[in-house]
């Protein structure tokens, strides 16, 4: 360069250029050159203070496999997943140690589940859960759940049937929460909050099991669909693992089990319902059903008002519409006249329900439904708020539920006609 | 290494130095120069004394020769009275001795008192039927024929004539106006006095007529250079609109122009640009719209050019651009005709290179590339959807390859979990990082590209099977690349093809590499910083001392037609950054049979 701006023109470059030489390529990785880690699992540990165990990603299996190989996990198969289990202190203590078997850089962005043994869940979890919200690489949208049995055990055999991928199978699993009742919405970042807030005082996990061998239930009577909960869904067939029901916690403790139907009627009242199908017993006809498909209409109402020794009223309105897709009696509930009839059965079933689930909750006395976010409007300050202590008093509130129904659709059928002959 | 330069500038606020002017030194400065040569090469004469004797006249007359024509020119000599005299001198210019293209006809004109003339002119640059039939048949059979009017025998007296032409030291300059004004049916006629005149004329086409007993010569328009019809647009087509493309004839350019624009107003500036060989350049626009200062500023960087060959359109952008560094096209180069009538009505200037077909428009602002004249000649939603598809084309062209290394490198947790795994297993067998992947990839691509233009017509299809087989099945069979990367090329590749100006184009070929190298850097944050530095560049940029970035950086009024295209009866004003004589384009309500429902309701 001759002349003089060019001459600093060129000492710019030169240094941008040598300031790029300075990042030094950090955090640069190959993707075929990390272990991504697709679930965790934390047990009670037999030789260390926790199992871990991490579902790591075969990728060549779901890429290149090409319907070739199934899903084979487990015990070391070539399948599209490897569950490895690790003594230890610590989770991140854990992945250190992953980083000793695996030849690939362990990565935990894309976990997709959390998952905690019943009984390390019951003898508390929050050491464990709390200090992963401040590390970078774990994923805040990973669902938490609660294996009924052994964490370790339920993600080793749980393998993926429709799926190739496990991440996948595990994400539409708990995606259920959208479709159906039996389902909670707990990911990590909710299941956190809500555990660390004054104002719930504990969270809900998923609660997840292998299928049971044994019958689980003695006679054939009559059962709602919702009484189940994970590993006591009779069945047979289908994928390894059954995702219904949820665990109670309570300051970091799991102490107790809600069943489908209980997740229902609480996801209705906390407003995380979507969408399910509820069969009621037609009273005129009680061998028969009347199913309908229900849907929230507007998000639960809550009002709050406080009585003089701090007793706090709660009426919870729930607002639902939803269409008719089944009448087995042939009553003619389609009929514009009858349709009330219809609507305040399933009214009566609703109500039933979610009060069953708050007398429940008051019995664990915990406050599964965020009532407590409601009840803290009528408190001016933090310290005012802190000083009531709603965990404390929300086995003694006094709740009332109101359920509104209402049916906008009846189905492809104009009229029904008894089927004759 | 230009854009970095340009940056380098940006940063230390400091505008890139002309570089010094050489050739605005004073005459005095050449004659001395000259002189120094000549003595140089008395000296060496005087050393060559060992030469055979034969050979020194000729070398004496060629050095005499080439002072003559080194004098004829740079003095600019005068034509001389004497027509046997100036045959010898433009002899001597025109090299007839070794060149046989310059043609010198001599011949006598059939007045009364016949008079002796010369034609000159090259012969294949001018039109035989004109010089036969327009020149000298009505200067050597014809001419007579008006001596027998008697209105005419009264004026002029052909003795009188002659005796003043012995006489007068201008020579016979009433016999010269008389076959200027009388004899010669020519269409254009122009007086030239001096030899360079005489000579740029020749050279031009044009034939030029001495005539014995005057100073003066007439060149009579005769240009018949070979040239192209006009023919449809290769690199700009258009679906809807005219399907006409500018030819290598300036005339033909200028009058396509004209055919569309047909007002008073419209000016047409010839400008010889250059040095050794003069390029004949016009500048067009439209009196009544144009800011004069504009004008004046391309006819000032136009005359200020003193260089060899300026013969291509491409090369004078180089010489008249405001940053020769910068990445990004400053001036608009189409083959057009309507488009250059359509920036020319919005206040812009063309200017046309003789010999190319492209005409560039000046100002240009970085909006008016990413337009095409299709944006317009569409109902205005789909213009607009056209514009949105280019954006996304630019935005792809230039991001792609960079986003997909920076995500798959550095923020994977960006990537759905299945794709990541998909990817992921694509790649197993490669065993090339990303960023080689990534370069071989693209440097294939420009590889294709560039073989695709430079090579012959006739094995055009080799160059399809080489490209799609060996490139895009073999190189992931062969594991060099996962076939994910091909489509991101491809997608790059077609992204790039929408970028409708070719100099833009090429601009973000090149500065797709940059965002790599930063993306493989620095993952998302080198590409944010390049983002960054790139529209701090932009918007420094002034073509023609209009912002680059206008109307947005800054934001002055415009009507609705920069990022999108409004609809045309909403195209009420000319753009305000060229401050144009006239802002107004069209009346607000333009469609004269809109009612109006309520006040103010005529624009929606």
């Amino acid at each position: 360069m001759r002349r003089g701006p060019e001459k600093r023109a060129l000492l710019v470059v030169t240094v941008l250029l040598l300031a790029g030489v300075l990042t030094g390529c950090w955090s640069y990785g190959e993707p075929d050159e990390i272990a991504w880690v697709q679930a965790i699992g934390l047990d009670k540990g037999e030789q260390n203070r926790i199992t871990v165990t991490f579902v790591v990603a075969v990728p060549k299996a779901i890429a290149g496999g090409g319907g070739g190989q199934p899903a084979q996990g487990g015990e070391g198969g070539a399948g599209t997943f490897q569950p490895i289990s690790f003594e230890a202190e610590t989770l991140l203590g854990a992945r250190e140690l992953l980083n000793s078997v695996m030849d690939r850089r362990v990565n935990l962005s894309h976990t997709r589940w959390i998952v905690f043994g019943r009984e390390l869940a019951e003898e508390g979890i929050s050491r464990y859960l709390a200090p992963l919200i401040r590390f970078r690489e774990f994923r805040h949208s990973t669902t938490v759940i609660v294996a009924q049995g052994r964490a370790a055990e339920l993600l080793e055999k749980g393998q993926p049937v429709l799926e190739d991928s496990a991440s996948k199978y595990y994400d539409l699993m708990a995606r259920g929460w959208r479709y159906t009742e039996f389902i909670p919405f707990t990911p990590f970042h909710l299941f956190y909050s809500k555990a660390k807030s004054p104002g719930y005082g504990g969270g809900i996990a998923a609660l997840a099991a292998l299928e049971k061998k044994e019958p689980v239930f003695p006679n054939a009577s009559a059962k709602p669909k919702g009484v189940y909960y994970a590993g006591h869904l009779p069945r047979k067939g289908g994928g390894k693992i059954e995702l219904i029901g949820a665990a109670v916690f309570k300051k970091g403790r799991m102490v107790g089990v809600l069943n489908g139907s209980e997740v229902g009627a609480m996801k209705m009242l906390s407003g995380t319902f979507r969408q399910t199908v509820v069969d009621v017993a037609d009273p005129r006809s009680p061998q028969d059903f009347v199913i309908v498909e229900i849907h929230p209409r507007q998000p639960p109402q809550i009002d709050v008002s406080l009585r003089d020794d701090g007793t706090a009223e709660i009426s919870a309105g729930v607002s639902l519409e939803g269409d008719v897709i089944s009448i087995q009696s042939g009553v003619e509930y389609d009929n514009p006249e009858n349709i009330h009839l219809a609507e305040s059965l399933i009214e009566r079933d609703l109500k039933r329900k979610m009060e069953k689930t708050v007398t429940k909750s008051q019995e664990m006395e915990v406050d599964i439904f965020g009532f407590g976010d409601h009840v803290k409007k009528k408190f001016a300050t933090w310290p005012a708020w802190m000083e009531y202590n709603w965990p404390e008093r929300f086995p003694d509130a006094v709740i009332r539920v109101r359920v509104d129904f209402k049916i906008r659709r009846i189905g492809l059928v104009h009229e029904s006609f008894p089927v004759r002959g | 290494m230009f854009w970095w330069q340009s940056l380098a500038d940006f940063l230390l606020f400091k505008e890139p130095q002309e570089p010094p002017t050489e050739f605005v030194a004073g005459a005095e400065d050449r004659q001395q120069q000259r002189q120094e040569r000549t003595e140089k090469q008395d000296q060496k004469a005087g050393r060559d004394e060992v030469q055979p004797d034969e050979v020194r006249p000729a070398a004496q007359k060629a050095a005499r020769d080439a002072e003559t024509r080194e004098t004829v020119f740079e003095m600019e000599a005068s034509l001389s009275n004497d027509l046997d005299q100036n045959k010898k001198v433009l002899e001597n210019v025109f090299r007839t001795d070794i060149n046989d293209d310059p043609i010198i006809r001599v011949f006598t004109i059939g007045t009364d008192n016949p008079v002796r003339a010369m034609l000159v002119f090259y012969d294949g640059l001018s039109n035989k039927t004109i010089q036969n039939f327009a020149i000298l048949q009505p200067l050597m059979l014809l001419s007579g024929l008006r001596e027998d009017d008697p209105k005419r025998k009264n004026q002029t007296d052909q003795k009188t004539n002659k005796k003043q032409a012995e006489k007068s030291p201008k020579g016979n300059s009433e016999y010269f106006d008389r076959v200027k004004d009388a004899l010669l049916p020519g269409n254009q006629v122009q007086t030239v006095t001096t030899y360079k005149e005489v000579a740029a004329a020749v050279l031009s086409g044009d034939s030029v007529l001495l005539v014995d007993g005057s100073d003066r010569a007439l060149s009579i328009e005769t240009k018949a250079w070979p040239n192209r019809g006009v023919q449809r647009p290769e690199v700009e087509s258009v679906v809807r609109g005219p399907q006409e493309a500018f030819t290598e004839q300036i005339r033909i350019n200028i009058a396509l122009v004209r055919k569309i624009i047909r007002k008073a107003s419209l000016i047409t500036e010839f400008i010889k640009v250059g040095d050794m060989t003069e390029t004949q350049c016009a500048i067009m626009y439209l009196d009544d719209v144009v800011n004069p200062a504009i004008v004046s500023e391309v006819k000032r960087r136009l005359k200020s050019i003193k260089a060899d060959y300026v013969q291509e359109s491409g090369l004078l952008e180089n010489f008249i651009e405001d940053k020769h560094y910068g990445m990004a096209p400053q001036v608009l180069a189409t083959e057009r005709p309507d488009r250059v009538a359509a920036n020319i009505m919005e206040g812009q200037v063309a200017i046309f290179v003789n010999g190319n077909p492209y005409v560039m428009i000046v100002p240009m602002t970085f909006f008016g590339l990413i337009q095409s004249s299709e944006d317009a000649y569409v109902r205005w939603p789909f213009g607009s959807l056209l514009r949105l598809v280019r954006w996304f084309g630019l935005g792809l062209a230039l991001f792609l390859p960079a986003l997909y290394i920076a995500v798959t490198t550095y923020h994977q947790e960006f990537i759905p979990t299945d794709l990541l795994l998909a990817m992921t297993g694509a790649r197993e067998k490669v065993p090339f990082p990303t960023i080689i992947e990534v370069l071989l990839m693209e440097v294939s691509f420009e590889l294709i590209r560039e073989a695709g233009i430079r090579m012959p017509g006739v094995v055009g299809t080799t160059l399809g099977i080489i490209g799609a087989l060996i490139l895009g099945q073999a190189a992931v069979a062969a594991n060099i690349v996962s076939p994910i990367l091909i489509v991101i090329v491809a997608v790059t590749a077609i992204g790039g093809f929408t970028v409708p100006a070719y100099g833009l184009g090429l601009s973000v070929r090149m500065q797709r590499f940059i965002y790599i190298l930063l993306a493989a850097v620095m993952g998302l944050f080198g590409i944010v910083v390049g983002i960054f530095l790139h529209v701090a560049f932009l918007v420094n940029l002034r073509s023609f001392g209009v912002p680059y970035m206008a109307p947005v950086a800054p934001t002055t009024g415009s009507s609705p037609d920069y990022f999108l295209r409004g609809p045309v009866w909403r195209q009420e004003r000319r753009p305000d950054y060229l401050d144009p004589l006239r802002g107004r384009r069209q009346p607000r309500i333009s469609r004269g049979w809109w009612r109006m429902r309520r006040k103010g309701g005529g624009g929606s």
